[in-house]
């Protein structure tokens, strides 16, 4: 198989992908999604393998690595701009400030993670200490989900119920002080 | 940019561009864009494309005055 129909094959296959699996979300059928994304998965390396030449080639990297550098670059501020409009548009919506802030550390993770891939791949993997270096940020990188998910997580509090304070899960501060609603 | 003579030295030796992309495992593509003038090649690829056609990489690429001096 030539590089031009794997092309045309795979781009066909990836649209059929996204209408079915935009199908089976709409219709909330989880199976189906999971079977589709396998299925498809499989029939793209297949069609890779009967691929013949060279797929990709060092100006082809060299235009990936632009490609999304701009990519990122274009959505992190399209995530600040919407975030700033919907934070001046807060007393509209309450929902506004939470997906303002959600948008924030969307774009500031995606950046965090850009700078320190790129700090990884253009000097620490040719250190001799890297894998040193990847067990500590990949231990810091824990220690920050596990920190963000019990703060944000809402699971662990304190809930009004028939006039009392009655704990939901294991909250680490004392029941509030005001009367239950 | 680069100066090269990748187009002369193939039509001498009866090369096609996709026979040099293949022998130097990159994509026709790429080939056309250093005949033009319009990519810098890695060290690896530019040894690749002078072997390919015989010759040496500083006969098949040239820096001009201003590159050279910077």
């Amino acid at each position: 198989m030539t590089q031009r129909k794997h092309q045309n094959l795979s781009r066909a296959l990836r649209v059929l992908v996204a209408i079915g699996c935009a199908t089976a979300l709409f219709l909330k059928n989880d199976p189906v999604f999971i079977a589709i994304v396998a299925v498809a998965g499989l029939l793209l390396l297949l069609l890779r393998r009967r691929a013949d030449g060279v797929s990709a080639d060092e100006r082809d990297r060299e235009t990936a690595g632009q490609a999304a550098r701009i990519a990122m670059l274009s959505i992190a501020y399209a995530a600040l701009a919407g975030a700033c409009a919907l934070f001046l548009f807060r007393d509209t919506n309450p929902a506004y400030p939470i997906i303002a802030a959600t948008l924030g550390y969307m774009a500031a993770a995606m950046l965090i993670v850009y700078s320190l891939s790129f700090r990884w791949l253009n000097h620490f993997q040719f250190t001799k200490l890297r894998w040193l270096y990847l067990t500590l940020a990949s231990i810091l990188v824990l220690v920050i989900a596990v920190a963000a998910l019990r703060l944000y997580s809402g699971e662990d509090d304190w809930m009004s119920q028939n006039g009392k304070w009655v704990m939901h899960g294991h909250p680490d501060f004392p029941a509030p002080q005001q009367p239950c609603k | 940019m680069i100066k090269n003579i990748i187009k002369e030295l193939r039509s001498k030796r009866g090369m096609t561009q996709n026979e040099l992309a293949e022998t130097c495992r990159v994509r026709r593509e790429t080939i056309v864009f250093l005949e033009q003038g319009k990519y810098n090649p890695s060290l690896q690829l530019a040894h690749d494309v002078a072997k390919a056609l015989g010759a040496t990489i500083d006969t098949v690429f040239q820096f001009d005055d201003g590159s050279a001096q910077r």
